[in-house]
């Protein structure tokens, strides 16, 4: 038997560390600069002040999300997945993090500055 | 064992399997309330908790393995299988060292470490499949939805064991 004081105390310390860290994803500086990725390689890279409104289809394996940008923001608007967690996820600027579709393999996100680590928080 | 033993553990791995779907299925019809991919309560991990506690290793991955794979085909969703898979393998090797480590009666802090290593493994299956670091920024989201709904479904699991003192694993 661990010692259940310490086995709660490492319950305690998981759910304050991941709480605040989850507080700093969401508040943290971001650029303007948004990648879309499908499947692991980057499709578009927009500048989100500079980018006309339109959207964009993109596919894959056959599978369609239809990614919105409208007046400096981005979401996506219609996907084939069963779930809709991407358009449910609504605007990137209030996500907190990526917009992610797990089934069409799709991420929107704000380009990083400073390489992996800010990621990974 | 007897093949009548072999039987009567077969017909309770099957009505536990059976009750992990139901309860994946109902899950299944309640929306959400945080669109992040990988954020559920997990109320069928109720059962699993509870196996890990009163079934062999391999019997809780045979439970776990015909839910998951079933829940697939009426989720209408296997595009996610490999990270319900890689998700269950991390909680099922997780929590099968540590129930010798805590007692059951504080069962929920085992449901706790199940449900955040079963995070961690669904963002490593993420990592492999859609090849981008960008799904680590999940990360933190995931451990700490994982610690409240490890302590919800592992309280939940631990009053089904109050109310049937004498568990459906013994005769």
């Amino acid at each position: 038997m661990i010692n259940r004081k310490l086995l709660l105390s490492a319950v305690i310390i998981m759910f304050i560390v991941s709480g605040a860290a989850t507080a700093y994803m969401y508040l943290r500086p971001h650029g303007r600069t948004v990648e879309i990725e499908s499947g692991g390689r980057i499709l578009y890279t927009i500048d989100l002040d500079r980018e006309k409104d339109r959207e964009i289809v993109i596919e894959y394996e056959g599978r369609k999300n239809t990614v919105v940008i409208s007046s400096g923001d981005i979401c996506v608007r219609e996907a084939d997945c069963p779930d809709h967690v991407c358009i449910r996820t609504g605007w990137l600027s209030k996500a907190g993090g990526p917009i992610v579709c797990l089934p069409n393999r799709l991420v929107i996100r704000y380009k990083e500055g400073g390489g992996l680590d800010a990621a990974a928080g | 064992m007897q093949r009548q033993d072999r039987t009567a553990r077969l017909t309770r791995l099957a009505l536990l399997s059976a009750l992990a779907l139901i309860i994946f299925v109902v899950e299944m019809q309640i929306p959400s309330p945080v669109p992040i991919p990988g954020v559920k309560l997990g109320l069928a991990n109720i059962i699993t908790v509870y196996a890990v506690y009163h079934f062999s290793c391999g019997e809780v991955v045979l439970i776990v393995l015909t839910r998951v794979l079933l829940g697939a085909i009426f989720g209408g969703n296997p595009a996610v299988l490999p990270f319900s898979l890689t998700g269950a393998a991390f909680c099922i090797a997780g929590m099968t060292v540590l129930k010798r480590h805590i007692d059951e009666k504080d069962l929920w802090i085992a449901s706790v470490f199940g449900a955040v290593l079963h995070n961690l493994g669904q963002t490593a299956a993420a990592l492999i499949v859609m090849r981008t670091a960008a799904v680590v920024a999940y990360l933190p989201m995931l451990i700490f939805s994982g610690c409240i709904a490890g302590t919800f479904t592992g309280l939940a699991a631990q009053f089904m064991i109050k109310k049937f003192p004498r568990g459906i694993d013994r005769k």
